[in-house]
């Protein structure tokens, strides 16, 4: 066991070894699950690897939140609006897996670079102003 | 959502497990320009097959010239095998929103992005 520890220690490839497992194992069973431990993953995982992973790991949970993403191009990252300008969507338009609907008019996809922009807008200017960015809290 | 101050929104239908449980979570994005086009509240009606679930409000961006963002959280209970999620941009208001990402719970929170439009 000593020559375990020594050898896994520092090498930081359990993590993805877990994650590979997942994805083999996500292209048989996509089915959803409300726990993350539903589908047993941890026992998938070799022994030797039990110490430093378990079903509480924020790695564990983190490979399981990419599996649900149901929503496509749910943060809007397509298409890719060049900076300082913007892309404007009639209704019964659709881009990149979401459709405009509602009543006539338009939606709006910004660039990420004007979130830290100054909002403020003058009276009577006539302009659009937006941002985009991607958080991930595990 | 966009430049013309309308009931304008987005949907998407995603695949669902029928009787699973989820949780749909979203920002919406707010500022205050109450001289300007911009407006002070941000609102968002969201409905999930077409039933209106939440009204989504944000008046956060008070005494800031930026950005701000709030989230929320819309559980619900697939009816069937899709559901089709909208979002509707809530005049008067004008700045909107949004990423978002459905996820059986309970889950942690999911990757966020943002758009937002003001009115002119």
């Amino acid at each position: 066991m000593t020559d375990i520890e020594k050898r896994f220690a520092n090498d930081g490839s359990d993590g993805s070894l877990i994650e590979r497992q997942l994805f083999r194992r996500a292209s048989v069973r996509r089915k959803s699950r409300r726990c993350p431990t539903e589908n047993r993953v941890a026992n998938l995982t070799p022994l030797r690897f039990g110490r430093y992973f378990n079903n509480n790991d924020s790695r564990f949970i983190a490979s399981r939140v990419l599996k649900f993403d149901l929503i496509r191009n749910g943060s809007f990252e397509k298409p890719a609006i060049p900076d300082g300008s913007f892309q404007l969507f009639g209704e019964n338009t659709s881009f990149s897996g979401w459709m405009v609907v509602g009543a006539a008019g338009n939606v709006g996809i910004f660039p990420p670079t004007m979130l830290k922009a100054d909002l403020r807008s003058q009276p009577a200017a006539e302009y659009s102003v937006s941002t985009s960015w991607a958080t991930r809290i595990n | 959502m966009g430049n013309t101050d309308k009931l304008t929104g987005v949907e998407q239908r995603v695949a669902t497990t029928t009787g699973q449980h989820y949780v749909l979570r979203f920002f919406v994005g707010n500022t205050y320009d109450p001289n300007g086009v911009l407006g002070t509240t941000s609102t968002v009606n969201v409905l999930i097959n077409g039933s209106q679930v939440l009204s989504a409000t944000n008046s956060r961006g008070a005494g800031t010239s930026t950005l701000t963002s709030r989230g929320f959280s819309v559980p619900f209970t697939a009816p069937a095998s899709t559901a089709t999620i909208t979002f509707l941009n809530a005049i008067p208001v004008a700045t909107i929103v949004t990423g978002l990402t459905p996820f059986p719970s309970p889950q942690p929170l999911a990757p966020i992005r943002r758009v937002i439009a003001p009115r002119s």
